[in-house]
């Protein structure tokens, strides 16, 4: 039974993993334009 | 004068995190005057990618889509990266290019809608949208930061079809009713991955270096 359960763990994480977001990484930009946006997107932190 | 820039091209799919890390990774090393202003040139491995926004929405059924999620430290909505899609990410020093981030942009733009014009495509501009259009369907995607005024991200061009499909399950950059096309759906003769880089290298080259 033990097994069991750590065999479906093991197979449902990386389902998981793939389709949720990511904590985010690096440094955060201090200045950005975003895609898809006009000028007005910039960002200033 | 511009300074040299350093193409990199990097002839294996990318990981979207290992893509960021060379991004990291020279940015510091251009802050630590260790290296000169690059371009990395790649394809990425399958991957959907949304700014750190509380508004996830563009990414419509995050748990049914057909490729991995990355929330990355840009702003803005979904966007896909994959197979037949070119990216560029010029990390440059922007002090001695007059620390602005409008006119980055607008030389990617422009460097772009030059190359496509050399593949035989007639693109442009849209008002108040970023990227490459043909007329209203969107070619190229750019979002570009800085961080201490070395830029980083960059653009992603859509060069074959391969690279269309996975579109369909967003709603890219969040605009509504926005699709997406390809320099190979546009283009009279057949374009591979191979002249668009040649296309995209020269065209780079001359707007955002001088070497």
């Amino acid at each position: 039974m033990y097994f069991a359960r750590v065999f479906l763990a093991c197979a449902l994480l990386p389902a998981y993993s793939a389709t949720f977001p990511q904590p985010p990484t690096g440094m955060p930009l201090d200045k950005e334009l975003s895609p898809g946006r006009s000028d007005e997107a910039l960002t200033v932190r | 004068m511009k300074p040299p820039l350093d193409i990199q091209r990097i002839d294996r799919p990318v990981s979207y995190t290992d893509g960021l890390a060379m991004q990291e990774n020279a940015v510091a090393a251009i802050l630590a005057g260790e290296i000169g202003d690059t371009l990395f040139l790649l394809e990425h491995e399958p991957i959907y990618t949304i700014g750190r926004l509380r508004d996830q929405s563009s990414l419509r059924a995050s748990t049914t889509l057909p490729h991995p999620v990355f929330e990355t430290n840009r702003g803005g909505q979904a966007t896909y990266h994959g197979p037949g899609q070119l990216v560029g990410y010029p990390i440059l020093d922007l002090n001695p290019r007059g620390r602005d981030l409008h006119l980055h942009l607008r030389l990617i733009e422009d460097a772009l809608i030059a190359a496509c014009a050399d593949l035989g495509v007639s693109a442009g501009r849209r008002e108040g949208m970023t990227g490459v259009w043909v007329e209203n369907r969107k070619l190229a995607s750019i979002g570009v930061g800085v961080r201490k005024w070395v830029s980083m991200h960059g653009f992603a061009i859509n060069v074959t079809r391969e690279s269309l499909p996975p579109f369909l399950a967003i709603t890219p950059c969040g605009l509504d009713g926005v699709s997406m096309t390809c320099l190979e759906a546009e283009a009279a003769e057949p374009i591979g991955m191979a002249r668009a880089y040649v296309a995209l290298e020269a065209r780079l080259l001359q707007t955002l270096g001088c070497s």
